[in-house]
């Protein structure tokens, strides 16, 4: 059997070659190459997801290991409608490389499959954590769109300027449900709605990051060029909130 | 420890508190100026809006409730002991009639304690509290939070013996006049490695008890106790007997969980009037 790392790479290297793929090959006709190349490396990616699921007899949503391979699997997914909808090569290639950039984060944590401990069996955890990576996803393709109109900026209230609110309003949306399921979960299994952990606590700061966003555009600004450094910055918090907490302050949310 | 600062835990500082006082005000005015709008303006996007605030508002009642109305009260009980749930205001007791624990792969996978609800001397209901599914009766909470050992023995001394049952990390007093007290700590399973003793696993596969003998300051002996085993201090002879497990309940009343679920449900509801778009 392939190890999972093993698995990892394999799935990176497919992903790395269908950037090259997207980077050269302009011509429609060439885009089945592409196309063909990130449904090779989804396959081993979901491969490895079905593995977890197998071995641990749950969905893989309980470590950050995890969570880090669940959600560049959904940027992939996201990377192929994309491509079948004609996207902009730079958006096609961002997607992937950011995919690729999780598993090569997923590389640096530990794959380990220990018992769920008491607090996690609820299945409170199953749609708590979902809802999170719908909403972590949701930043992410903004982060990606907002990268890419940084480079060739987009006109302020155009299309994909209308696309890039949406989208990070659909984040915010699944961000708050996730705050909500978080507390009435945490009342549950420990007793206090919030306890001001780290983790909760820099995703209410998140939540407040991306308000700041929606109230701006209320009144007229976050248009063009402000709105798309903001998909960068909001997304560097989303990802601070994920890593960085995880990594430097140890709380109820950390998870070995 | 609490420094003026608010370093150690910046969430109970006076700033922080200034800081949520600040958001509150705010919000207050926030939420009188969309209900003027939405006097002037009847229409989905200001009625969306102001009940997303009032939500917000709401959460923020519901969790200065919690922190001025709650009340919590631990317990760390055994198997047969009943707690009183009188400081609650209400005739009620808890009697808890097991505690286990469930492994998976020498894991916890849940802990379980079985109690039933007294009041006066009536048994009321029979009911299970484990992680994740506390026991609500007549607006109390009751929750396992956790569990410990519990090391039962004897003590001898010249004149007299007496059984003693202490929980595990807590001093065991041998004599005050020259006082002399001995530290017991529990390992269910446990290992020695070049580091120290350490636990393989929560399972009871090797139970010893870990026992560091003082005079005041200075440590007499230490060592480790399989059952069974005894140990002589100055004149004292502790004999380890055997262990149990505790469980460790917290009850709770908490006045503000009514109004921060209300402001979840408005939140949800106002979000989705405001921004309710044609994709």
């Amino acid at each position: 059997m392939v190890g999972e790392a093993r698995l990892v790479i394999i799935t990176l290297v497919i992903y790395l070659l269908a950037g090259i793929l997207i980077y050269i090959t302009r011509d429609r006709k060439d885009q089945y190459w592409v196309l063909g190349c990130l449904a090779g490396g989804l396959f081993f990616h979901t491969a490895l997801l079905i593995g977890r699921i197998v071995k641990s007899g749950h969905l893989p949503i309980s470590s950050l290991y995890e969570f880090t391979i669940l959600l560049s699997w959904i940027l992939i997914i996201i990377a192929l409608l994309m491509a079948q909808k004609d996207a902009a090569v730079s958006i096609r290639l961002t997607l992937p490389v950011l995919s690729g950039m999780l598993l090569v984060t997923a590389l640096t944590q530990s794959p380990a499959i220990h018992p769920l401990p008491p607090a996690l069996r609820s299945y409170w955890l199953q749609v708590h954590v979902i809802i999170a990576v719908i909403a972590y996803s949701a930043f992410a393709l903004a982060f990606v769109l907002s990268l890419v109109w940084l480079v060739k900026p987009e006109v302020p209230g155009s299309k994909n300027d209308q696309l890039l609110y949406r989208i990070i309003l659909l984040g915010f949306g699944f961000h708050t449900l996730v705050l909500i399921t978080g507390a009435i979960w945490a009342e549950q299994a420990w007793g206090t709605w919030w306890s001001w952990d780290p983790k909760e606590t820099w995703a209410l700061i998140t939540w407040l990051v991306y308000a700041y966003y929606l109230h701006r555009r209320q009144e007229g600004n976050m248009y063009g060029k402000s709105g798309v450094w903001f998909g960068v910055v909001g997304f560097a918090v989303v990802m601070f909130t994920l890593f960085g907490v995880s990594l430097w302050f140890p709380g109820l949310h950390s998870y070995k | 420890m609490k420094t003026l600062s608010g370093l150690q835990n910046p969430f109970t500082s006076g700033g922080f508190y200034l800081l949520v006082l600040m958001l509150g005000i705010n919000l207050f005015f926030c939420l009188g100026g969309r209900f003027r709008r939405l006097i002037r303006i009847h229409n989905r996007v200001c009625l969306g809006s102001f009940i997303l605030h009032l939500g917000l508002v709401l959460i923020m009642v519901g969790a200065i409730n919690t922190t001025v109305g709650q009340y919590k009260q631990t317990y760390s009980v055994l198997p047969g002991d009943t707690i009183s749930l009188a400081e609650f205001g209400k005739p009620l007791g808890l009697r808890i009639d097991s505690f286990t624990v469930d492994f998976a792969d020498q894991y916890p996978e849940q802990y379980l304690t079985r109690v039933t609800v007294v009041e006066k001397g009536n048994e009321l209901k029979e009911a299970a509290i484990a992680v994740n599914h506390p026991l609500s009766w007549k607006g109390i909470k009751t929750y396992q939070i956790g569990y410990g050992w519990v090391i039962k023995g004897e003590l001898a001394s010249k004149d007299r013996s007496r059984p003693v049952s202490i929980a595990a990390g807590e001093l065991l007093e041998l004599s005050r006049q020259p006082y002399l007290a001995l530290k017991l700590d529990f390992f269910p399973d446990y290992h020695q490695s070049a580091t120290g003793a350490f636990n393989a696993s929560e399972y009871p596969h090797k139970p010893r008890a870990a026992f560091y003998a003082y005079s005041g300051t200075n440590s007499l002996d230490s060592g480790v106790l399989a059952p069974g085993q005894s140990v002589n201090i100055q004149g004292f002879r502790f004999h380890f007997i055997g262990y149990q497990r505790y469980t460790v309940l917290q009850s709770k009343v908490d006045p503000g969980i009514p109004w921060v679920y209300s402001g979840f449900a408005m939140l949800i509801s106002g979000m989705i009037l405001r921004y309710k778009l044609k994709w």
